[in-house]
């Protein structure tokens, strides 16, 4: 490396570890942000890549122009006394005068914005004489991308394009190159990085933005003799699947909370490849994914009993137990809408239910009344709201009620029915089923029902549901009403499906 | 400025945003409480404080029916006397006082900072913050709250058949996790009455 310059060879970085790159000798070489402009310019010449410093002169960006010689080919000289420089191309003479915002192309005369500056022995011309003047004077196509300061010359670059979908449940990011390239993909914190490596690519992608609370910013970002794509991820991201094929890359960036019984499920479009896997309401005819709510969490603890006993706490030690014992004992296909202790928008847990095309979804609570008398198991189902009478007194009016919910209804009343009568075997009084318009059950596109184990306010029930063993004795209650439930489907059938 | 008991009214400032955001989430239009628009028996006629103090004065206490919560935790009915005042909207501001203060669902720090009926018998109440930040979660005690405050504003003024719940002037989702507050509440669930019958009687 000398005089800060380097000429970085192409090398492989080994997978998923980014290969050190050299840094130029300001030292400054770092992982640009996305908000941030590469340190330095780049040159890539007939797949050969150069990088240059950038130096502030005069409050202008520089570079040495002996360094831009070198990395094309070209020579410097001096000029007519110590204020002019020439740059020499094969075929293409460029003269410079210190402290002259123009140069001399052959015979014309290019103005640029900032003038060329001789300092120390050296000389230094502004960015845009690489950006403006170099791309019409050299031989062979040459262009330059401001966004990654990389001057490109030659042909048979790597053509990159970079599709986002923001989804209910998920973020897709499919990056596609051509010719294919090796790609990596690296993750760090708040980031995902797709690591494209070849020195240039032709590309009309700079960056977007979805803030979809999953991805909140990706950006086309050069590093070292690569590329990266830097997917800036979200407070509501949970965790990344992929999928290759030779020049494409999908990324499913997948909202926290959301689990999916595999990477091909959340990936592929899926629309409904499986016929018998009906979601009408009166077609249902089995249950093969499960969507378990805990209720609450993070910041917001839900209700809280004696002895440190919160809701937030209760209900995911059940969902996990359920979850599990769902999965491994059943088959069920299973999505938690939130899988730690972090709080999750009501809206973003029935998207987690809708996007993962569950087929029951088991809202999990602990009740709390100001009375300590007030005990036992409910069950809710939701049903559309009425007032009780108009103005006048008369004629009963009843709420718009669209959501999406509505069909579903009939469906989640023998789903709260079922599981009602399986929480009977817990040691806590089971108060059956009941409706209101609770918040959780209005979107969700399946049999939907708000389960509340018990009170703890109600010293009784508190004993109870402070058990360390309660979560597996609800899990096993809750697990046994989605298997009735399940049955009854079933007897719906037609006469000829009726095992 | 007090009146109507120790209702907090910020006429000038909230008047204006609570109706609109109000009565624009219930889909019904804002009323002019002059008195100037159609159907004047589900309209609340202005009530100016002097007025209200006048007419409170002049007149012998009327009779409501409040829910509270009892000890077995449902709600139960018993006779309050409020204020004879002229206006729907008067006496919705009372008895929306007792409830809070009385009917032992609602936090401590509440406080109520308008009531409005709009003329299509829809009780509109806004609260201050502490309905959320007081709150104790669950949702049996979310279904007290709510139902005591619609339940007893229906039961006892005949001009109100739902009762909406705003938040320093703003719709929220629920007040701790469960009920939908984006709807419109009338009479409570039988399941929450202690007398079956709705306590009517």
């Amino acid at each position: 490396m000398r005089r800060g310059v380097f000429r970085a060879r192409l090398f492989l970085l080994t997978a998923g570890i980014v290969g050190s790159v050299p840094a130029p000798s300001s030292g400054a070489h770092a992982l640009a942000g996305a908000a941030q402009r590469s340190p330095e310019l780049w040159i890539v010449n007939q797949g050969d890549a150069t990088a240059l410093a950038v130096r502030r002169l005069g409050g202008v960006e520089m570079v040495r122009l002996a360094e831009v010689a070198a990395a094309l080919g070209g020579t410097v000289r001096p000029g007519d006394g110590e204020r002019q420089a020439v740059l020499l191309f094969p075929g293409e003479t460029v003269r410079f005068d210190a402290g002259r915002s123009f140069v001399r192309v052959g015979e014309t005369t290019r103005v640029l914005r900032n003038p060329s500056v001789r300092r120390g022995g050296e000389w230094f011309v502004p960015l845009d004489f690489v950006a403006l003047v170099l791309p019409d004077i050299l031989v062979g196509r040459t262009r330059y991308d401001n966004n990654t300061r990389t001057l490109a010359v030659g042909e048979g670059y790597p053509r990159l394009e970079v599709e986002i979908a923001s989804r209910p449940g998920s973020t897709r990011v499919i990056l596609r190159i051509d010719p294919s390239v090796p790609l990596d993909i690296e993750e760090g914190r708040r980031r995902v990085s797709i690591l494209v490596q070849t020195p240039f690519v032709e590309t009309a992608f700079t960056e977007e933005t979805p803030r979809d609370g999953v991805v909140e910013q990706v950006d086309l970002i050069r590093r070292g003799t690569g590329y990266i794509l830097e997917i800036s991820t979200g407070r509501n991201y949970g965790r990344f699947l992929q999928e290759r094929t030779p020049g494409v890359l999908t990324l499913n960036l997948i909202r926290a909370g959301v689990r999916a019984a595999s990477g091909a499920d959340v990936l592929a479009e899926r629309p409904d490849a499986d016929p018998r896997r009906r979601r009408d309401p009166v077609g249902a005819t089995e249950v093969r994914t499960v969507a378990i709510d805990p209720g609450h969490g993070g910041p917001d603890r839900g209700a809280a009993g004696r002895g440190g006993v919160l809701e937030k706490d209760v209900a995911l030690s059940v969902a996990r137990a359920l979850g599990d014992l769902l999965e491994r004992a059943h088959g069920f296909g299973i999505v938690l809408t939130r899988d730690s202790d972090r709080d999750v928008a009501l809206d973003d847990r029935v998207a987690a239910a809708n996007t993962g095309r569950a087929d029951v979804l088991i809202s999990i609570h602990l009740n709390a009344s100001p009375s300590a008398t007030a005990s036992g198991s409910l069950v809710y189902h939701l049903t559309p709201v009425a007032s009780s009478r108009t103005s006048a007194g008369s004629a009963v009016q009843f709420v718009p009620w669209n959501s999406a919910q509505a069909p579903f209804v009939p469906a989640s009343r023998r789903l709260a029915e079922a599981v009602a009568a399986e929480l009977e075997a817990l040691d806590i009084a089971a108060g059956g089923v009941a409706d209101a318009p609770v918040r959780v059950l209005r979107g969700a596109a399946m049999a939907a029902v708000h389960v509340e184990l018990g009170f703890v306010t109600s010293q009784r029930d508190l004993a109870r549901l402070s058990d360390p063993a309660f979560p597996d004795r609800a899990a096993r209650a809750l697990a046994a009403g989605i298997l009735r439930y399940q049955r009854s489907l079933t007897n719906l059938r037609p006469t000829g499906d009726v095992r | 400025m007090k009146s109507a008991g120790r209702i907090r009214i910020r006429r000038v400032a909230l008047l204006s945003v609570v109706v609109f955001r109000g009565l624009a989430a219930c889909g019904t239009e804002p009323v002019e409480e002059s008195g100037a628009t159609a159907d004047a028996a589900s309209i609340s006629s202005p009530a100016p404080d002097a007025d209200v103090s006048r007419s409170r004065d002049q007149q012998a206490p009327e009779a409501a029916r409040l829910f509270a919560a009892g000890a077995d935790g449902l709600l139960h009915v018993r006779e309050v006397e409020l204020p004879r005042l002229p206006t729907t909207r008067g006496r919705a501001e009372a008895l929306v006082q007792r409830i809070v203060e009385e009917s032992g669902t609602f936090p401590a720090e509440v406080q109520v900072l308008d009531v409005f009926v709009s003329g299509r018998g829809v009780a509109v109440i806004n609260f201050t913050l502490d309905l959320l930040e007081g709150h104790s979660g669950g949702l049996r005690a979310e279904e007290l709250t709510v139902y005591s405050l619609s339940h007893t504003l229906v039961e006892s003024l005949p001009a109100i058949a739902e009762v909406r719940l705003l938040v320093e002037g703003q719709e929220t989702e629920t007040l701790a996790g469960h009920l939908d507050l984006r709807s419109g509440f009338g009479r409570a669930p039988e399941r929450l009455l202690a007398d079956s019958n709705g306590g009517r009687g």
